[in-house]
């Protein structure tokens, strides 16, 4: 059984996806340098500042311009260009094994954190992974290897879907765990209290962090398509519930839709690229489209 | 009260347990699905869970219902309306028949013979009943015609009389004919009581119920029909009572058959005019035909036959429910009684097709002229005036010489300064008016105005004698009704105005009772004055017939006046060319006195039996029934030929074809709950489901297939097509959401 990125992507489709790049939309922190802007002041040929000469300052970076006009001392100070640090969140709670087609999203979750993180590392930035459930369950520090990012989609396809889901406490966790501005490219269905989520993601963004949630759900949860009625077990929490589906379709959509209302309105506000993905839609294509929109957006 | 014709099939029911059953045994067999989360179920289920509920509690109810009456209608259930009664021992029925015989039952089209088929319907209700019940018949003329009064229990009597009736030659009004049928259910007591109206659909006799709708459609004819008509049906209308709906007690089941062709098409003479009134010997006449017509456009051919001789022919169009006129000249006929009749193309109805009438041709009018030979010789002269024969006999007798013998042989009587008279002379003069005469008076100088006072029959009450002396005055004479039947005939050219020169003149009290003024002199003064006296009139000039009053008789104006009123004299004596079959006529009325060993006729020459009409002084003779159309004829005792006599029509108001819907019975009768029939089966079926019961599997099988409906679109709303939550997202294909979620 073919294991790393091959288990999710096809030679054809890596061949597309090698021609995209992913942009954080701030400036990031990296510890190469690279093509993505750094807060740190730097020796790239972008000019940045001025400040005033202290002893021990190289002397080659003295504005003789300045210096010329105003008989004054100063250093001229450049923006530094580093490598990007992204950072896959995978949710691997049991509600993730859900599928009503051959997809189930726990595996389209992994097909985009794959995809994307081949990307990252073609671009020679460091990506880096977080599988979690009702707590952090494999944490992997960013690297810009391909045998790195291998080995991050084993471990993917090592942990199945299993446990309750605490999304919030673990992203709160991996917000603290991550120092350096980076990419957090978040991959779960949600279905956690919206409130505390959003209060989790705005923690991302608090530490300068760019977020990208991709919600991922299955067509059948998003429309209720069923037709017969039956007895619906909660695959996290075991709890079952009888139900005419072609009666109460209505009411659910109207339900599920105040639910996905309560993370979109938030996550624009906090500026936080959130994308709602059926698990129906092919995942390669689905990535190629997202990064050509973000890639046109950052222009 | 309910019972079935198949109860085995009510053990079915228990088939309205299936819903319930297979809503527990779903519940027992319902699939798992594993999902992501409930809570959005639980949600939901708390958002929708009351209107589910009804809903499928209603779903259930319908269900169950469904096969509910599946079940029932297998069993074929039957509504018994009457077991009520029969339970409380009314198993005995009264029934009464009211049967339409007038002449349009005698419909024929194609196949479908109206009168056969109604009195197929009478046979099928009365061999529909039981031993024991009891039948009633009254047949529906003009008036009514009870054929069995009483209601009896000797059905075969009563069918062998049913298969006997033939249709009868009068028109028809149902009221009276249902009303005595009230009548006769009234002693009924606790026996079921069931009223039958067999009639063919035709309006007429059901607007005698509405007497203003009857007044509409009787409008509907010529003027003449409408006087003989409305006579006639006033006399029955007065007498039987007003109908009123609610004469019809609760008890009577009424049914209604209309038994007549949809589109009745029917062509019939209503009425003629024979012109002039006062056929002469070798004079040519004409008559005119009002034709009636019931049905789409036509042509027809109508002829004309004198003593059995065909006189002439036309072809006539007769628009869609329209009449039409159609003249015919008369050629000049010997002197004497000459039946003729008026004929149209063989059509639906055939009684009414022909049109029977007698013409009268006189070969001399004789005038009495009582006056002195001074005071009458201007009358003379203009009543003669070649001073050869003609077609007037003038004969003149002296004041004092005058005797009240054989008066009516005259067709008018001239008194000319005449009064004085004696009063014996006075009373034969005033009896001779009574009986069809016309005197005419032109005062004198022998009598004073007080002198008129004992007369009772003058138009108005000479006051004075105005005297103008040699002053006489011009005045412009004018007649007042242009169309009065004295001047029929008479031509005086629009504009002009005879004028006389008046030296002598009378005054005039008010006018009395049925008097008027013929001619007016000047503006209002009355020159001749004219009062209806019984069958004839007495006229009176305000001048007299010589010169000392005025110039009358020498102005060109009296000669055509005097022979004017001679005319009009013989036509007040002429009884008319035709009568309507009628009941109870007084000889005297129709014809005049029966000559002594004669014997009247009917049109296939049986005698007619004559009765008297009142006990008592009037002896007077009259025909009980004249119900054949045709010419009668009179038989003298000593053999020879027989003389024709009358003429008799039927009553053309009958011909008016016009069809009622069933709707309008119940509007017309006031009858809410009357049941109509447009067949002896559906009568029939009637019948059966007032006596049997209303099967009811049918209803039940349509109401089963309305609830399926109802349930097939409720079971489908909640499965109805709604937009997805992907489709109001509007997510693209990068995962951007577009839309908002509805609601």
């Amino acid at each position: 059984m073919a294991t790393g990125i091959s288990n999710f992507l096809s030679p054809q489709e890596l061949h597309r996806l090698g021609r995209m790049t992913i942009q954080s939309r701030y400036v990031v922190e990296g510890t190469l340098s690279g093509r993505h802007r750094s807060h740190l002041k730097g020796a790239s040929s972008e000019f940045a500042d001025h400040r005033a000469y202290v002893p021990g300052d190289d002397p080659k970076h003295l504005d003789w311009k300045v210096l010329g006009r105003t008989d004054r001392y100063y250093i001229r100070r450049y923006e530094d260009e580093t490598n990007l640090r992204v950072y896959l969140v995978v949710d691997r709670s049991a509600s993730m094994g859900f599928t009503s087609g051959p997809v189930m999203k726990y595996r389209y979750a992994c097909q985009l954190a794959a995809a994307i993180g081949y990307v990252v590392v073609k671009v020679r930035d460091s990506v880096g992974l977080y599988l979690y459930s009702n707590r952090i369950d494999r944490q992997a520090g960013a690297r810009n290897s391909f045998a790195h990012l291998n080995n991050l989609l084993k471990s993917l396809t090592q942990n199945q879907p299993a446990s309750t889901t605490q999304t919030a406490k673990t992203l709160h966790q991996i917000a603290e765990a991550v120092r350096r501005r980076a990419l957090i490219v978040l991959f779960s269905d949600l279905l956690d209290d919206p409130p505390e989520i959003i209060r989790a993601l705005a923690h991302f963004r608090k530490q300068h962090h760019d977020v990208i949630v991709f919600h991922i759900l299955d067509p059948a949860e998003l429309d209720f398509t069923f037709k017969q009625a039956a007895q619906f077990v909660d695959l996290e929490t075991g709890e079952a519930i009888v139900a005419d589906p072609r009666g109460m379709a209505d009411a659910y959509r109207r339900v599920f839709g105040e639910f996905l209302e309560q993370y979109r309105k938030p996550c624009a506000e906090m500026n936080i690229d959130y994308r709602l993905v059926r698990t129906d839609q092919d995942a390669a294509m689905f990535v190629r489209s997202f990064l050509e929109e973000r890639k046109r957006l950052s222009k | 009260m309910w019972s079935f014709l198949n109860p085995l099939f009510l053990s079915a029911l228990t088939a309205a347990l299936i819903p319930l059953i297979l809503h527990l045994w779903q519940r027992q067999r319902i699939v798992i699905v594993p999902f992501s989360t409930v809570r959005f179920l639980k949600l939901a289920q708390k958002r929708s869970s009351n209107r589910m509920r009804l809903e499928n509690i209603l779903l259930w109810l319908l269900r169950t219902l469904i096969l509910l009456l599946l079940a029932l209608a297998f069993a074929m259930p039957i509504l018994r309306i009457t077991s009520l009664r029969q339970l409380v021992g009314a198993s005995r029925r009264d029934v009464a028949i009211v049967w339409d015989v007038s002449y349009s039952m005698d419909y024929v089209s194609g196949q479908k013979n109206v009168w056969a088929a109604s009195r197929d319907t009478v046979v099928a209700l009365i061999e529909g009943l039981r031993h024991g019940d009891r039948v009633c018949l009254f047949l529906a003329d003009d008036d009514v015609t009870p054929l069995i009064e009483q209601p009896t229990t000797d059905l075969e009597m009563v069918l062998s009389q049913v298969r006997a009736l033939e249709a009868g030659t009068t028109a028809s009004q149902l009221r009276p004919a249902v009303l005595a049928a009230l009548s006769a259910l009234k002693e009924s007591g606790k026996r079921e009581k069931e009223l039958f109206i067999i009639t063919d659909g035709q309006k007429l006799p059901w607007t005698s119920f509405n007497p203003l709708t009857r007044s509409t459609a009787v409008t509907d004819k010529t003027n003449k029909t409408d006087q003989t008509d409305t006579t006639n049906t006033a006399t029955v209308e007065a007498s039987s009572p007003p109908w009123d709906a609610k004469l019809v007690s609760t008890d009577i089941s009424v049914f209604a058959v209309l038994l007549g062709v949809s589109s009745p098409d029917n062509a019939a003479p209503l009425d003629l005019d024979i012109q002039p009134t006062l056929l002469m010997r070798d004079t040519p006449g004409q008559i005119s035909v009002n034709l009636g017509h019931t049905g789409p456009e036509q042509t027809l051919t109508v002829s004309l036959t004198v003593d059995e001789q065909a006189a002439s022919q036309r072809s006539v169009t007769l628009e869609k429910d329209g009449g039409a006129p159609c003249v015919f000249a008369l050629p000049p006929l010997t002197t004497g009684k000459h039946p003729a009749r008026i004929e149209t193309s063989p059509d639906g109805i055939t009684l009414d097709n022909v049109f029977y009438f007698l013409l009268r041709v006189h070969e001399k009018l004789p005038v009495l002229c009582v006056g002195t030979e001074p005071d009458a010789f201007f009358l003379l002269h203009a009543l003669n005036p070649g001073g050869a024969a003609t077609a007037m006999i003038v004969q003149r007798v002296d004041p004092q010489a005058f005797t009240a013998d054989r008066l009516s042989d005259y067709a008018c009587v001239f008194l000319c300064n005449a009064l004085p008279l004696a009063g014996q002379a006075m009373i034969a003069l005033e009896q001779y008016a009574q009986h069809g005469g016309v005197v005419v008076i032109f005062p004198g100088d022998r009598a004073a105005p007080a002198d008129y006072a004992n007369w009772t029959c003058l138009p108005a009450m000479p006051k004075a004698v105005t005297d103008f002396g040699a002053d006489a005055q011009r005045r412009a004479l004018r007649l007042v009704k242009r169309g009065d039947a004295l001047f029929q005939g008479m031509h005086v050219p629009p504009g002009t105005y005879p004028s006389v020169a008046a030296t002598r003149e009378l005054q005039w009290t008010k006018l009395g009772a049925d008097s008027d003024v013929v001619i007016a002199a000047d503006n209002d003064a009355p020159f001749l004055l004219r009062r209806k006296v019984g069958k004839g009139c007495v006229l009176f000039f305000s001048v007299s017939a010589d010169r000392r009053w005025s110039n009358l008789p020498l102005s060109p104006f009296f000669l055509p006046l005097v022979h004017q009123i001679v005319r009009y004299s013989a036509g007040q004596e002429q009884s008319e060319p035709f009568i309507w079959t009628g009941r109870n006529l007084a000889l005297a009325d129709i014809m005049g006195a029966l000559p002594p060993d004669t014997e009247l006729l009917d049109p296939t020459s049986r005698p007619v039996l004559l009765h008297p009409l009142k006990a008592g002084q009037d002896k007077s003779l009259g025909i009980e029934a004249v119900t054949r159309p045709g010419i009668y004829t009179l038989q003298s005792a000593a053999g020879g030929q027989p003389q024709p006599a009358l003429a008799v029509n039927v009553m053309r108001s009958e011909s008016d074809l016009k069809r009622l819907g069933p709707a309008d019975v119940p509007m017309l009768t006031g009858l809410s709950a009357i049941r109509v029939a447009e067949s002896k089966d559906d009568l029939m079926q009637l019948v059966k489901e007032l006596r049997i019961g209303r099967p009811l599997a049918e209803t039940l099988l349509w109401l089963v297939l309305l609830l399926s409906i109802a349930e097939l679109f409720l079971a489908n709303r909640a499965g109805r097509k709604t937009r997805t939550l992907t489709e109001q997202l509007k997510i693209d294909m990068t995962g951007r959401v577009k839309g908002t979620a509805a609601g």
